[in-house]
């Protein structure tokens, strides 16, 4: 990530729009896509988000979410990890009709720490997944709903 | 009035950068009891975080996100008189921004 960037500080002092061309290209990789956020089984959607890499189950993910939750509607949920050169955190809950809840890209000027409030739609796992350059490591917890997500 | 409160603490000398949105976040599957027809989809598709003008965080996120919906991210270090500015956009294309000063 860091070579990258020196590179673009390089390449956008010597040819400036050429910067900026660049630039659009970075913005645009991270844009939002509607395949990611459609409805599906929850093998799709994380076949989509892994593109290919591989996926480690890790201890060193802190997720923090509790057991039982009385609302699914709103549940609290704080990543944090240990692990170094992470670039994105995506939180995946199982059972939900669409799977994928929430996806952010990390700058380096920011700790490895995102928190949230999901819609959980019945007891599922819930997934945090953590992606480096080369992987993607994961933990789940189970959670239990007692109230669903889906009456809003 | 913005859509956007945004709150920031220092932490053990990070700065810890809270915002809650409103937005109704629908997912288009919740049906209106009065006219028993599906409310449709409205939620924020894209939220973007910048620290003096660089984009730090960008979030993507489906209607799996609770209604009115609060975010923490742990900024590295941040001095007082930086600015913040959290922007959102929603899937029917409406959009807010708002800029906050790390006191």
């Amino acid at each position: 990530m860091k070579v990258n960037r020196r590179k673009f500080l390089k390449t956008s002092l010597a040819f400036g729009t050429t910067g900026i061309i660049l630039l659009e290209l970075q913005l645009a990789q991270a844009e939002w896509v509607s395949t990611d956020f459609a409805p599906g089984s929850f093998d799709a959607t994380m076949k989509q988000l892994l593109k290919g890499k591989t996926i480690v189950e890790t201890d060193k993910i802190n997720l923090n979410i509790p057991e039982i939750a009385e609302n699914g509607a709103l549940v609290p949920v704080t990543v944090t990890s240990s692990i170094k050169d992470i670039q994105s955190i995506a939180i995946v809950v199982e059972q939900n009709p669409v799977p994928l809840a929430i996806q952010a890209q990390l700058m380096p000027e920011l700790e490895t720490f995102l928190s949230a409030r999901l819609k959980i739609a019945s007891t599922s796992f819930v997934f945090a997944l953590a992606e480096t350059e080369k992987e993607f490591y994961s933990i789940k917890k189970k959670v239990k709903v007692t109230i669903g997500g889906c009456g809003g | 009035m913005s859509s956007i409160k945004i709150r920031t603490k220092r932490l053990d000398g990070n700065t810890q950068i809270r915002t809650l949105i409103s937005h109704p976040m629908e997912h288009g599957r919740n049906k209106d009891k009065t006219t028993n027809k599906l409310i449709p989809a409205h939620y924020i598709q894209v939220l973007t975080v910048a620290h003096n003008g660089k984009t730090i965080a960008t979030c993507n996120m489906g209607a799996g996100i609770s209604k009115d919906p609060y975010f923490a991210f742990l900024l590295k270090g941040g001095n007082p008189g930086d600015v913040i500015v959290i922007d959102w956009i929603d899937n029917l294309g409406n959009k807010d921004s708002e800029k906050h000063t790390i006191t």
